[in-house]
């Protein structure tokens, strides 16, 4: 299956990224990357041609580090969830500049499932019904996270208080 | 309307609209310039976020790919037991080719060619290669450079094969490698190969015409075709050696 190897390949780049955005970290995005990809190759008899290999890797990424935080959250169990939550590894690097720094925070601040949206769709460049169907949600969901969280991400910066308070969707 | 309601600039930024929604939506910026600037702002930030997130680079991703892949390659004896048997058409008037515009497959691909150029090549008498197996580390070393990588000239005597020689020759937009090789009957068999794009591992896929078997088969960085006027059953076993001397 030549082709699926090929799809593969091309679906890194994205996937990476989106590792990177949930994980904030190279290497966990590294080791995040590395397992997708060797389940993708595991079950690659499960893939059908006509459908997008990326909205498949995304959900796998993202459930594979959904579940690495949970076992984190069980080993410590003194960390608050929202603290082991995604943000936890984010460290600001000398390759961001400041206004990159300051969007990343800001995405911090966005409730998780308005968050796993926006990644999806701005990172990952998922579709809303790819998204939607990574996250099981319907699609005018989709759009109504979407939106709050770029309203949201529009607001000023407030440095002093991290805003953990947020819309209900 | 606020931007919460306001789903087309988001359907706009997100790439969800047709064209005629899109051509309806910058109307209204056009006519809106509050709205403009609403959407030129998250056009800003949404830029800011990608770029905060870095890229990898294209070697590093081929890294992390083939640390993905099986550590053990899989044994042929247990691939052959796998095999989906598909039966592929080659030669001139290709059954997958057809009408309803199936799409070209790798497989395919390189069956044709390799049949092609044994056809023609394996009926020649004086020049059925352009360099003997006199000349094996020559022939190595010429299509090792002219593949982009290094090319292994299996040793196949076991099967009763002795190495008449190779030669280089086109595929798609590049080259593939011809290893042409006699039994004691004189009975031609052509092995072709040529680079894949991206690592791999395949089924074995079958073609037949006439009195010719073919079967190919993508093993890491290559793309193989062997070609032979006999049954299937000694093509594959051939195939084994192959793969046993190539590994």
């Amino acid at each position: 299956m030549p082709r699926f190897g090929q799809e593969l390949k091309e679906a890194l780049p994205s996937l990476w990224r989106y590792a990177y955005a949930l994980t904030r970290d190279r290497s966990r995005a590294d080791d995040l990357v590395q397992d997708c990809a060797e389940r993708a190759l595991r079950k690659r008899h499960l893939w059908q041609q006509d459908r997008p290999i990326r909205p498949w890797l995304a959900k796998m990424a993202l459930n594979i580090h959904r579940n690495t935080l949970r076992t984190a959250a069980v080993r410590h169990i003194h960390v608050a969830y929202d603290e082991a939550d995604l943000t936890s590894h984010a460290q600001p690097s000398a390759e961001q500049g400041l206004e990159a720094r300051e969007m990343l925070r800001r995405v911090d601040t966005l409730p998780p499932e308005q968050r796993d949206v926006l990644l999806l769709v701005v990172i990952d460049g998922l579709s809303y019904a790819e998204a939607a169907g990574v996250l099981g949600i319907p699609v005018g969901t989709v759009m109504s996270r979407i939106s709050r969280a770029r309203a949201s991400l529009k607001q000023e910066p407030t440095p002093e208080t991290p805003v953990r308070l947020r819309s209900v969707t | 309307m606020t931007d919460v309601q306001d789903f087309d600039i988001h359907r706009y930024l997100d790439g969800e609209m047709t064209r005629e929604e899109v051509f309806a939506f910058e109307r209204r910026m056009e006519a809106d310039g509050a709205l403009a600037m609403r959407v030129a702002e998250m056009m800003q930030d949404m830029d800011t976020l990608r770029d905060a997130i870095p890229t990898p680079s294209g070697a590093h991703l081929d890294s992390l790919l083939s640390r993905a892949e099986p550590a053990s390659r899989p044994i042929w004896g247990q691939l052959a037991a796998a095999v989906v048997l598909l039966a592929v058409g080659f030669g001139g008037g290709l059954l997958t080719r057809g009408a309803g515009g199936t799409v070209p497959d790798m497989a395919s691909d390189v069956l044709a060619n390799a049949s092609a150029a044994h056809a023609l090549y394996s009926v020649e008498v004086v020049h059925p290669v352009e360099v003997p197996a006199s000349e094996r580390d020559h022939l190595k070393g010429w299509l090792s450079n002219r593949l982009g990588s290094e090319v292994r000239i299996p040793d196949l005597t076991g099967a009763g094969l002795s190495l008449v020689g190779g030669r280089l020759l086109p595929f798609e937009q590049g080259a593939a490698a011809q290893f042409m090789y006699e039994d004691a009957q004189a009975a031609r068999v052509t092995l072709y190969l040529t680079p894949a794009q991206a690592r791999g591992a395949s089924a074995l896929r079958y073609g037949q015409k006439e009195d010719l078997s073919a079967v190919y088969w993508q093993d890491g960085l290559w793309h193989y075709a062997l070609v032979g006027p006999m049954e299937r059953d000694r093509l594959s076993s051939i195939a084994q050696s192959v793969q046993g001397a190539l590994f």
